[in-house]
């Protein structure tokens, strides 16, 4: 059953697949300019049940396959070993779930810790006594030792050097060589997808701005048309020009962001005022839009709150223009900065058969030769009124990713100029019903700045919401982060990191 | 003890004291003025050490003795390098030879790598793996850049600088290549771009904050005048041996000409910070390399005149 | 390359000179309560309806006002725009952060900030050691403190990487389980005299993630705040506010 989540097409069906053929299922289908979009767990009618959403690339259609495991059953036979790409998923389903994939090659807790009880599988709940006397505790967590003479370890984190959020890196090291770097992550896993079935559906948007705050928009946007797509109620033109206009801002003012942090990695203080000065005046008009400048509270399903007056429209377009041609200006101080090159290129490089393999997304997928971009994948025909191509390079380095994402900021606050230029009235609609679909589900995707954003929601047999599951776009990444720096310095770790922009809290939910 | 020598000794002391604070202060400002913003006021490094000197210190179980006294032990070098060194324009209260000025040096290098090391953390073994290496290539540097001068003035000992006849002919090379020379020794040692970031917050990149990270309090207070102190001293060397290529008269315009320029050394100091790029690790050889070089060729350079 | 940097060069200074300004007329604010009558009475639960943190209280026969916890406020806008009487209105003022508790819930005729001046040993100077327990919008608000706009260094204020030179420690976030115990080990790497500022609604309350089995119900649960800063994600400003209001400074004592 395909469907395109981006445009409206109504809520999605499933199709069976035993769990004995999901893996040659999957084998065939990906990797045949198909990715895996996510992969989870669910209750299902008796037991638990594994779901997959298939992204096909080429024709921007989407599946969804669920396959229950039998009753009782708490463990099935891995994917990871034929679809690198399960790898995180994976884990994360053994940590939330109990739920064990038998041949995983490197199963350890994901998001759980140790301060957690070993027996907490917070998203299973329909369990049975047997199942709970099947599931195996968690197991305490376990660093890969790198043994060697003269290897030593360097632990960094959770807390940070500088202002960014937490997770823990042990770089086993020789000299000052990096052999190894194991990223521990779920220090910001703050329960997000249990509160979001446990709160009112109405109230949802707020819980999903806050899965990874500085994607705001893009995250209650995917929720957004997610909703949607289970209510079978589309969002009215205006609105989602709004919503992808929103998302767009976002993007620029990120990238311009994190070059601003690029440059304080290189120690380039001159880039780094001229790009946070920029910054400042892309969040403003932010704040012209929505009254916040991180895009809150605004985009809501079925609707969109607070739409500002045409003036204001007409404020926030010449002013976009002004930010994409002030950035072109200044570009050059890091893009035509040999200095700044020699640092960045050659830096932290992803091959294209990697970066297929883990199937990276957004800027760092672009910047390997990946050209996936949901903007152009899965047909939104707000995009289609401007010529834009999505940057790709094939070099995978620092260089190419801080390229990608500068040419993105540019072509994002276009874009945005564009939607909010169309934009025709600043009536606020609202098609909200009064209940959900039982046994429905409903799927939103969206590009946001780090790549592709999934949204997954369920509803069980009374309408309520079962299960949501997010997949922000740091999830397909972080593991190409740790390939990234193998056999580079210590001290050009930031850098690298930097050039990923990874979110922790995105992953950690 | 004459008096010239006790108003010098005077000045050197008080100039000590005040110097670093008012450098440091004055590149921080600079360095925020150039990237527009406000920035700090220039006594801000004062309000930071007295802020950090009634501060309680914090010592983690890993630390030992070596760690708690370093900070003694380096300011005492650094204090003697203040009174060997006649950075102030005025001839230097202790007379001492090149040699004894970049031993001392590398003591306090010393007390504060060992320092970093007895903290048994992996921040501080890396920085003091990071400050040696670059000091490989820092000492030799100084040494043959003093050495050069030495030649020229036919003196090893540092108050020669305060004589040194004007520059003609070829020799008329020895003293900028010595002062180029330096200036990169300076850049590595202060801790200034392109070699080190001093405004990082990331202790991967760090080279010699990273041997601090364990300080707190009043020790982390010595530390960071120190580190002022030392900046004071290599920018008042390097003032020295510009100030020969003009023509000075009495003690007190010399000694004026000197604080002018380190004012000037501190806001191309600050202009550097701003405009270029740290360079990659595996860089830095080059250009501490380049530093080599000068300092050789300024040797030959002196050695043929002689 | 190098005529970009001209340019760079020859632009003005970008530091704001005014300090703590109103929000822009755009921006949503915060909400504040007036002493205009609350038509509670009359059946009206507008504001509490539709507030997703369940942030306020309605007046009942004990407590005859209605009272508003910007602890709990994520700033969605809804009570200031639904409520009938004004009674609930939008504040834009940036000099949002409090020394108490129980000062950041709003009643009528009450003031929004306790001043008090008392001896501060960082007026001059002062070192912030940020923590983030997963608000990645506050660490760029946090971020945007130090950049050349807001510039927090011309008060005399530093963001360090080792928490021994801290004295204040910033904390952003829920503070779910897993950093709990890393909160507790930077604060006690820091000597004393040292202050702790939760900033955010999710580090005051948990916010909307409250209640959950990861505990991620605020910085509370672990330290004990001297100062807070509401907004989700508070504005640079605000934390500039309560930076200042931590360090005794004059600029945020008088109101």
């Amino acid at each position: 059953m395909n469907t395109q989540p981006g445009v409206f097409t109504g809520a999605l069906k499933m199709d069976e697949v035993p769990i004995m053929q999901l893996r040659a299922r999957l084998k065939s289908e990906i990797g045949d300019g198909n990715r895996l979009g996510l992969l989870t767990a669910a209750d299902g009618a008796d037991g638990h049940q594994l779901l997959t959403l298939i992204i096909q690339t080429q024709s921007g259609g989407v599946s969804l396959l669920n396959s229950p495991l039998p009753h009782d059953a708490v463990s099935y036979a891995s994917l990871t070993p034929d679809l690198p790409q399960a790898h995180w998923f994976e884990r994360e389903i053994a940590d939330l779930w109990g739920i064990r994939p038998v041949g995983h090659p490197r199963l350890k807790s994901l998001v759980m810790h140790d301060s957690y009880p070993t027996d907490l599988f917070p998203l299973a709940e329909h369990v049975t006594a047997a199942t709970a006397r099947k599931r195996s505790r968690r197991a305490p967590y376990r660093f890969t030792v790198v043994q060697g003479n003269g290897v030593f370890e360097v632990p960094v984190g959770p807390v940070h050097a500088g202002i960014i959020e937490p997770g823990h890196f042990r770089f086993s090291c020789l000299g000052e060589v990096i052999e190894n770097l194991e990223i521990r992550l779920g220090f910001v896993h703050r329960g997000l997808e249990e509160r979001l079935t446990r709160c009112d559906w109405r109230m949802m948007n707020y819980l999903v701005e806050a899965a990874s705050s500085d994607t705001a928009a893009a995250n209650a946007t995917a929720h957004a048309f997610a909703m949607e797509n289970l209510c079978s109620v589309p969002a009215a033109p205006d609105v989602r020009k709004m919503r992808y206009a929103c998302i767009e801002i976002e993007r620029a003012a990120c990238h311009i962001g994190d070059l601003v942090g690029i440059c304080t990695d290189l120690g380039f203080g001159a880039g780094g005022t001229a790009f946070s000065a920029l910054r400042g005046d892309v969040l403003g008009v932010a704040e012209l839009l929505t009254g916040t400048r991180f895009m809150t509270s605004v985009i809501v399903p079925f609707a969109h709150k607070y739409m500002p007056a045409k003036p204001l429209l007409i404020e926030a377009t010449r002013r976009l223009r002004t930010c994409s041609s002030q950035l072109r200006s200044i570009l050059p101080l890091l893009l035509n900065n040999g200095a700044a090159i020699e640092r960045m290129e050659g830096m932290g490089d992803i091959k294209t058969s990697l970066a297929r393999d883990f199937g990276l997304v957004g800027p760092a997928g672009r910047a390997s030769g990946i050209a996936y971009d949901v903007r152009k994948v899965i047909a939104q025909p707000e995009y289609e009124q401007v010529e834009w191509q999505p940057p790709t390079y094939f070099e995978g380095d620092v260089f190419a990713r801080t390229r990608v994402r500068a040419e993105e900021a540019i072509v994002a606050m276009e874009l945005a100029a564009d939607m909010v230029s169309r934009i025709t009235s600043s009536h606020e609609p609202d098609s909200s019903p009064a209940t959900l679909p039982a046994n429905s589900v409903g799927v939103g995707i969206v590009e946001a700045w780090r790549g592709e954003l999934i949204h997954l929601v369920m509803t069980d047999s009374h309408g309520r919401v079962s299960r949501y599951k997010i997949k922000d776009p740091s999830f397909n990444n972080w593991t190409a982060l740790s390939i990234a720096v193998r056999g580079r310095l210590l001290s050009d770790f930031p850098l690298c990191n930097k050039s990923f922009g990874l979110s922790y809290s995105g992953t950690d939910l | 003890m004459s008096r010239i020598s006790l108003v010098g000794l005077a000045v050197t002391v008080l100039e000590s004291i005040i110097m670093p604070f008012l450098l440091v202060g004055i590149l921080r400002s600079c360095r925020s003025r150039l990237q527009k913003r406000r920035g700090p006021r220039v006594v801000q490094p004062l309000y930071d050490f007295l802020r950090l000197a009634r501060k309680q210190t914090v010592l983690s179980d890993e630390t030992g003795p070596i760690f708690k006294n370093a900070p003694v032990v380096s300011l005492t070098a650094y204090g003697l390098v203040a009174l060997v060194v006649p950075w102030a324009g005025l001839p230097a209260p202790i007379s001492a030879d090149l040699i004894l000025f970049v031993f001392l040096l590398a003591a306090a290098r010393m007390a504060t790598g060992l320092a970093a090391m007895d903290t048994s953390t992996a921040f501080g073994g890396m920085g003091a793996s990071r400050e040696s290496a670059l000091s490989i290539f820092v000492e030799p540097t100084l040494v043959l850049a003093l050495s050069a001068v030495a030649i020229y003035q036919g003196s090893p000992w540092l108050n020669a600088l305060i004589a040194t006849p004007v520059s003609t002919g070829g020799s008329a090379y020895v003293l900028p290549l010595a002062v180029a020379a330096i200036w990169i020794c300076a850049a590595a040692e202060t801790a200034r771009m392109p070699i080190e970031d001093p405004v990082t917050h990331l202790e991967l990149t760090m080279i010699h904050e990273a041997q601090l990270l364990e300080y707190s309090g009043p020790r982390l207070a010595l530390m960071e005048y120190q580190a002022g102190l030392k900046l004071t001293v290599y920018y008042g060397l390097i003032a020295q041996m510009l100030i020969n290529e003009i023509v000075i008269k009495t003690p007190i315009t010399r000694w004026a000409a000197t604080t002018t320029i380190m004012f000037c050394l501190v806001v191309l100091a600050a202009i550097i910070d701003t405009v270029l790029v740290r360079l990659h690790w595996r860089k830095l050889p080059d250009l501490l390399a380049f530093g080599l070089a000068f300092s050789l060729v300024a040797c030959l350079l002196a050695a043929l005149k002689g | 390359m190098l005529p970009s940097l001209l340019n760079y060069l020859k632009s003005p200074r970008c530091t704001a000179d005014e300090i703590f300004p109103d929000l822009s007329a755009a921006n949503r604010g915060l909400p504040a309560i007036t002493s205009a009558p609350c038509t509670h009475g009359e059946g009206c639960t507008l504001c509490a309806d539709g507030c997703p943190t369940k942030a306020i209280e309605l007046p009942t026969d004990e407590k005859p006002e209605v009272a508003l916890d910007l602890g709990k406020c994520v700033g969605c806008g809804h009570c200031m725009r639904v409520c009938p009487t004004k009674t609930i209105v939008t504040s834009r003022s940036t000099r949002t952060a409090v020394k108490r508790r129980e000062d950041l819930v709003l009643r009528a005729g009450r003031p929004t900030l306790n001043v008090d001046a008392a001896h501060s040993p960082f007026k001059q100077s002062v070192v912030v050691r940020y923590v983030s327990t997963g608000d990645n919008a506050t660490d760029l608000e946090v971020a945007a403190c130090t950049n050349p706009i807001f510039d927090a260094s011309r008060f005399g204020i530093h963001f360090t990487a080792s928490p021994r030179f801290a004295d204040v420690l910033l904390v952003a976030g829920p503070a779910p389980l897993a950093m709990q115990e890393p909160l507790c080990q930077t604060l006690h790497a820091m000597g004393q005299p040292r202050v702790i500022i939760a900033v955010g609604a999710q580090a005051i309350s948990g916010g909307m993630f409250c209640g959950g089995y990861a505990n991620a119900n605020g910085v509370s649960s672990v330290l004990q705040p001297d100062v807070w800063v509401p907004g989700n994600p508070p504005h640079p400003w605000m934390i500039l506010h309560g930076l200042l209001l931590a360090m005794g400074h004059p600029l945020a004592l008088h109101t």
